[in-house]
C-alpha cells in the first residue's frame, strides 16, 4: 500500500528533472524515517548482541582453563602429596626389616613407589610448567637415601645370618668339648681310686690327681669361654665387646695351659683337636669381630634412616609447596573467570541502557516530534470543527501527508464558518417573538399561584359561600381541620347541605338536625362567633362574616394547643405542690434513718465496752460480798465469846453493845445484798454480748407473744398480789411464720410487757385517775407483707418526750433505784433493730397511753457477724 | 483424813478470802490450803512436791503468763490423777465447754458462791479412797 503510494511520488519527481530534490522530498516522507528509525535501532541491537558474545567468549575460555589445566593439576599435586608420604612411610619399615626375604618385599615396594612418583612429576610438569627442579632434587636425594639405607640393611642382615651361624658352631663345639672331657674326667677318678688301694704307689697316685685337676680346670674353663662367647655375640654395645675379649683370651690362655699339662699325650691331643675348634670362634676372626661388625652396620643403617628421614622432611615441604601454590593457581584462576562475568554483566547492563535511550530518543525526536504531535495537533483540529469551534485556524506547515491533511481540512472549516453565519441570522428572529409570549404567560400564572399559596398556607381554615349560599371557595387548612373530603367540595353544596354533612358525621352531637340547620342559616346574615369541640376532641374557633354583596365568609382556628396549654399548666401548679409535700416527707424519713443509725453505733460500742469491763467487776465483786459474808460470821462468833463478858456489863452498856452488833451486822447484810445487786447488773449487761450461739428459727410470732404475755403476767402477779390488769389480744390469724431467735424475741416481749405493767401500776397507785380507772395493755399483730408488726400498748402514766429520746441508751432507768438496771429497752433495741434488721419505735402521750410499735422483716439481713462479739474476749 | 488442795489465782486477796472461809475446816484438819499466784508457780510446787499430798487443784482462767485452762491441760498430761476445778469470772459457754473438755471436774462463776463450793468438796472428798 505505502509503495503504491511511494512510486507516483518518485515518478513524478524525476519527470520535474530534478533527482536531488527528489530524493530530499522522498526521505522527508513519514515512511522513509520510520524506515529510518527502526533501522537504527536493529543496527544497535546487533551490535550490542555482539559485544556480549565477544564477553561470553571470553567467560567460556577462562572457564576452560579452569576444567583442563587448574583442576587436573590441583589433583596430580594432591596424588603427588599422597605419594610422598607413602615414600617417607617405607624408610622406617625398611629399618625395622628383620629378615631378607622381608627386606626385599619392602625394597620392591618402595622401587613401585619410586616409579609413580617419577610418572606424576611428569605428569605435573607438561599441566603446571612452573614445576619447581626442588621437588626433583629432594627426590632424587630421598631416592639416594632409601637405596644407601638398602645396602646398610642388606649388609646387616648378611652378618647378623653370619653371626647366629657362629653362635651355633659355638654351642656345638663346646658341647663336644665336654662330652670329650667328661670320659677322661671318670676315667681318672677311677684311676684314682685304683691307685690309692694300693697306697704303697704314691707317685701313680699323685700323677693322676695332678690329671683328675687339670681335667676339672679344663672342664670349668671351657664352660666359662663358652659363656663369654655367647655374651659377646648379644652385646649391644661396642665397648663391652674389648673386656670381654680380655677375659676371652684369659680363659684361653688357662685351658692351653692346662691341656698342655695333661700327662696322657694320646688324650692331650683328642682334646686340643676338639678345643682348637671352638678357640677358631674365639680368634681373631671369631665371634667378637662378627659382632662388631654387625654392630657397626646398625650404626650405619641409623645414619642413612636419619638422612633419609631429613630428605623426607625436605620433600614433604616441597611437595606441600607444589600442592599450596597449585591451589592458589587456581583460585587466581577462578576469580579472573568472576571478574569477567561481573565486568560481561556491567558491560550488558550499559548496552542494554544504551540501546533503551537510543530507541527513546529516536522516538521521541524523530517520530514522537515530528509526527505523532503534529497528528495530534491536526486530529484536536478536527474535533473542534465537529463540535462547532469553528474559529480556530488549522496548522497547514509541512510537506509530508500530515500537511496536505492540514490544508484540506483548513477548506472544510472556512465552508462551515459562512454556513454557521447564515443560519444564526435566522434562528435570532424565531427566538425573539417566542421570549415575548413566554413572558406574558409566566406572568399571569405567577399572580395566579401566589394568590392560591396565600390562600391555602393560611393559617385558618376558610369558606366562602356567595350570595345563594353556595359554596364558592375553600382551602387546605379546612379540609383538613374538618376533615372535609375533596369530592365533597368539588360539588360545591349548599350551606344547608354542609351543616347536614357536617352533623351527619356527628359533629354537633346529638342534636335536631333541622333545627341546627335553620338557626345557622338564620344567623348566617350577622357578624358571630363560637367555639366548638369536634369529636377528635380538636377545639375549633368558628367566626362568620357575612359579605357585602351577599353570601359569607366563615373562618375555622384551631385553638386546640392553646387550651391544651392552659391545661398543663393547672396540672402543673397542682403537681408542684404535691411534690413539695412528697420531698418534705422523704426528708423527714431521711433524717429519721439517720437517728437511728447514729444510735445503733452508739449502742454497739457501748455494748463492747460494758462486756469488757463486767467481766472485770466480777472479780471485785467477789471480794466485796464473800468478805462481808465472812464479817458476818466472825461477827456472830465474837459476840458467842462475848457472853460471859456481856454478863458483867451495866444494862445500858449491854443494850449499847447489842446495838452495835446488830447494826454491824445490818451493814454487812447491806453490803452483801448490794454486792449481789451489782452481780445481778452485771449479768444483764453481759447479755449484751452472748456469744451469738443463738440460731435462727421459724417462729410463730402470735404464739410467741402470747406465751410472753402469760409468763409476764403471772410473774407481775407473784411479785404482787394486788396487781391486776386486763389483756387485749388483736392477732392476725392470717400471720405466717417468721425466721427470728426466738428467745430473744421472747425477752423483748417480756420486758415490754413488764415495762407496761409498770406504768399501768403506776398510774393505778398516783391516785390522780378516777375511781374507774381500768389498767389494760393491749397486744396486735399486723402481717403487712414483707414485714410483721407488733404493738405494744398500755394506758399507763406515759412518757415524756424528753425521756423517749433517751429511753433505749443503756443504763438510762425512771424507776426508783434498785428496781430495773436501766438495759431492758437497751436490748431490746439491740435484739429488734441489729440482730433481726427490725425497726423499733415509741409513741407515747402523758396519762393517757405509751405504744411500742415493732417491726421484724421476713428477709433480714443484720449484723449477727459483727455484732459486738469482741466484748466476751476480754 | 485431810484433803490438801492447791488454790491458783493472781490475785492475792483470793487467798486471804480462801483462808477465812474455810477457817473451821483447816482447823478440825478436813482440807489443808496452798497457793499458788501464777500458772507457773503452781507446776512447780506440784513438781516440788506438797505435803500432804494435792488431791485437788482449783484454778482461775484469766492470769499473766500461762492461763488457767493451759494450766489444766498441762496438770492432765503430767499428773492425770489430779483433778481440778476451774473458778472464774468468765463463765461464757465457750471457756466452759473448753475446761470440761480438757478433764475439768467443775466450773464456779466468780462471785464463789462458797456454800456450794463446800457442798462440792464435801462430795468430791467422800469419794476419794481411802488409804
Amino acid at each position: 500500500m505505502s509503495s503504491a503510494i511511494a512510486a507516483p511520488v518518485l515518478t513524478q519527481a524525476d519527470d520535474n528533472g530534478t533527482g536531488r530534490a527528489a530524493t530530499l522530498s522522498w526521505l522527508s516522507t513519514i515512511r522513509a524515517r520510520l524506515y529510518i528509525a527502526l533501522g537504527f535501532m536493529a543496527a544497535t541491537t546487533v551490535v550490542c548482541s555482539l559485544i556480549a558474545l565477544y564477553a561470553f567468549t571470553n567467560i567460556g575460555g577462562t572457564t576452560t582453563e579452569i576444567v583442563s589445566q587448574s583442576m587436573p593439576a590441583t589433583v596430580q599435586s594432591l596424588r603427588l602429596a599422597e605419594g610422598t608420604s607413602g615414600l617417607v612411610a617405607s624408610a622406617p619399615q625398611l629399618m625395622t626389616a628383620e629378615d631378607e626375604s622381608r627386606r626385599s618385599e619392602i625394597a620392591e615396594q618402595i622401587a613401585q613407589q619410586t616409579r609413580d612418583f617419577l610418572a606424576r612429576i611428569d605428569q605435573l610438569r607438561m599441566l603446571a610448567a612452573n614445576m619447581s627442579t626442588e621437588i626433583r632434587a629432594a627426590q632424587v636425594a630421598m631416592i639416594e637415601r632409601i637405596s644407601a639405607l638398602n645396602q646398610a640393611v642388606t649388609e646387616r642382615i648378611a652378618i647378623s645370618d653370619r653371626r647366629q651361624a657362629m653362635t651355633a658352631s659355638i654351642r656345638k663345639a663346646h658341647e663336644e668339648l665336654l662330652e670329650g672331657i667328661t670320659p677322661a674326667i671318670d676315667d681318672a677318678t677311677f684311676e684314682l681310686m685304683t691307685k690309692s688301694q694300693a697306697a704303697e704307689n704314691k707317685a701313680a697316685s699323685n700323677e693322676a690327681i695332678e690329671s683328675l685337676r687339670r681335667l676339672l680346670e679344663v672342664q670349668a674353663e671351657a664352660n666359662l669361654l663358652a659363656g663369654l662367647l655367647i655374651e659377646s655375640s648379644l652385646v649391644t654395645e661396642g665397648v663391652r665387646l674389648q673386656p670381654l675379649r680380655e677375659l676371652i683370651d684369659a680363659a684361653r690362655g688357662r685351658i692351653e695351659t692346662n691341656l698342655k699339662a695333661l700327662p696322657d699325650p694320646e688324650q692331650r691331643k683328642q682334646l686340643v683337636a676338639l678345643y682348637d675348634r671352638l678357640a677358631t670362634m674365639a680368634g681373631q676372626d671369631g665371634i667378637i669381630a662378627v659382632r662388631a661388625r654387625e654392630l657397626r652396620r646398625q650404626h650405619e643403617a641409623q645414619l642413612a634412616f636419619a638422612a633419609t628421614q631429613t630428605e623426607a622432611v625436605k620433600l614433604k615441604r616441597a611437595v606441600d609447596g607444589l600442592v599450596e601454590q597449585q591451589g592458589r593457581d587456581a583460585e587466581a584462576v577462578s576469580a579472573r573467570a568472576a571478574e569477567q562475568i561481573h565486568s560481561g554483566q556491567i558491560l550488558l547492563v550499559v548496552l542494554a541502557i544504551t540501546a533503551l535511550l537510543a530507541a527513546g530518543l529516536i522516538s521521541w525526536l524523530y517520530v514522537g516530534r515530528n509526527i505523532v504531535s503534529r497528528l495530534a495537533r491536526l486530529s484536536a483540529a478536527m474535533l473542534a470543527i465537529a463540535a462547532g469551534r469553528r474559529e480556530s485556524a488549522v496548522a497547514v506547515t509541512g510537506a509530508d501527508e500530515v500537511g496536505a491533511m492540514g490544508r484540506a481540512v483548513e477548506i472544510f472549516r472556512r465552508n462551515a464558518v459562512e454556513l454557521d453565519q447564515l443560519l444564526a441570522e435566522r434562528a435570532d428572529a424565531a427566538i425573539k417573538l417566542e421570549k415575548i409570549v413566554e413572558q406574558r404567560t409566566a406572568e399571569l400564572q405567577r399572580r395566579g399561584t401566589v394568590l392560591r399559596v396565600t390562600f391555602d398556607n393560611m393559617g385558618n381554615g376558610v369558606l366562602m359561600f356567595d350570595h345563594a349560599r353556595k359554596l364558592a371557595a375553600w382551602n387546605r387548612e379546612v379540609m383538613e381541620l374538618l376533615d372535609l373530603p375533596q369530592s365533597f367540595l368539588a360539588g360545591e353544596p349548599y350551606f344547608a347541605d354542609f351543616i347536614r354533612f357536617l352533623a351527619a358525621r356527628g359533629e354537633y352531637g346529638s342534636i335536631d338536625v333541622e333545627d341546627e340547620v335553620q338557626r345557622l342559616v338564620a344567623a348566617a346574615t350577622q357578624h358571630h362567633s363560637f367555639e366548638r369541640a369536634r369529636p377528635n376532641g380538636t377545639v375549633l374557633e368558628v367566626r362568620h362574616n357575612p359579605l357585602p354583596e351577599g353570601g359569607m365568609v366563615i373562618i375555622y382556628t384551631n385553638i386546640t394547643a392553646a387550651k391544651q396549654r392552659e391545661q398543663e399548666l393547672e396540672a402543673a401548679r397542682d403537681s408542684a405542690a404535691e411534690s413539695g409535700r412528697t420531698i418534705e416527707e422523704a426528708y423527714r424519713k431521711l433524717k429519721a434513718t439517720q437517728a437511728s443509725l447514729v444510735q445503733a453505733e452508739k449502742m454497739a460500742s457501748l455494748g463492747q465496752l460494758t462486756a469488757g469491763i463486767a467481766h472485770e467487776i466480777k472479780n471485785p465483786l467477789n471480794f466485796v460480798t464473800n468478805f462481808a459474808d465472812i464479817s458476818s460470821e466472825l461477827l456472830d462468833e465474837v459476840r458467842e465469846a462475848l457472853i460471859p463478858a456481856r454478863e458483867s456489863m451495866k444494862s445500858e452498856q449491854r443494850t449499847e453493845v447489842e446495838d452495835i452488833f446488830t447494826t454491824l451486822n445490818n451493814n454487812l447484810s447491806k453490803i452483801a445484798e448490794h454486792g449481789r445487786r451489782a452481780d445481778g447488773i452485771v449479768k444483764s449487761m453481759l447479755l449484751h454480748s452472748r456469744g451469738g450461739s443463738s440460731e435462727r428459727q421459724t417462729t410463730n410470732i402470735n404464739a410467741l407473744i402470747d406465751e410472753a404475755l402469760n409468763l409476764a403476767y403471772h410473774g407481775a402477779r407473784a411479785q404482787d398480789k394486788d396487781f391486776n390488769i386486763t389483756l387485749e389480744r388483736d392477732f392476725d390469724p392470717n400471720l405466717s411464720p417468721l425466721e427470728t431467735v426466738p428467745q430473744d424475741i421472747t425477752r423483748v416481749f417480756l420486758n415490754l410487757f413488764g415495762n407496761g405493767f409498770y406504768a399501768a401500776k403506776k398510774r393505778q397507785h398516783e391516785g390522780n385517775t378516777g375511781a374507774d380507772y381500768r389498767p389494760v395493755l393491749r397486744v396486735t399483730t399486723r402481717d403487712l407483707g414483707d414485714q410483721v408488726e407488733a404493738r405494744v400498748r398500755d394506758n399507763g402514766v406515759g412518757v415524756p418526750p424528753d425521756v423517749q429520746a433517751k429511753m433505749f441508751t443503756p443504763f438510762f432507768s425512771t424507776k426508783p433505784t434498785g428496781e430495773g438496771t436501766g438495759l431492758g429497752l437497751s436490748i431490746s433495741y439491740e435484739i429488734i433493730v441489729q440482730q433481726h434488721g427490725g425497726t423499733i419505735t415509741v409513741d407515747s402521750r402523758l396519762d393517757e397511753f405509751t405504744e411500742f410499735v415493732i417491726r421484724l422483716p421476713r428477709m433480714s439481713a443484720p449484723a449477727e457477724e459483727t455484732r459486738m462479739t469482741t466484748g466476751v474476749t476480754a | 483424813m485431810t484433803a490438801s488442795i492447791l488454790v491458783v489465782d493472781d490475785e492475792p486477796d483470793v487467798a486471804e478470802l480462801f483462808r477465812q472461809r474455810f477457817r473451821g475446816e483447816t482447823r478440825r484438819g478436813d482440807y489443808a490450803l496452798h497457793f499458788a499466784e501464777s500458772g507457773e508457780h503452781a507446776l512447780q510446787q506440784l513438781r516440788d512436791g506438797i505435803q500432804p499430798e494435792v488431791v485437788l487443784i482449783l484454778s482461775d482462767i484469766n492470769m499473766p503468763g500461762i492461763d488457767g485452762l493451759q494450766l489444766l491441760h498441762e496438770i492432765k498430761r503430767d499428773w492425770p490423777h489430779l483433778s481440778v476445778m476451774i473458778v472464774t469470772a468468765y463463765g461464757d459457754d465457750e471457756r466452759r465447754l473448753k475446761a470440761a473438755e480438757e478433764g475439768a471436774i467443775d466450773f464456779l462463776s466468780k462471785p464463789v458462791d462458797f456454800d456450794y463450793l463446800k457442798q462440792r468438796l464435801r462430795a468430791f472428798t467422800s469419794s476419794l479412797p481411802t488409804t
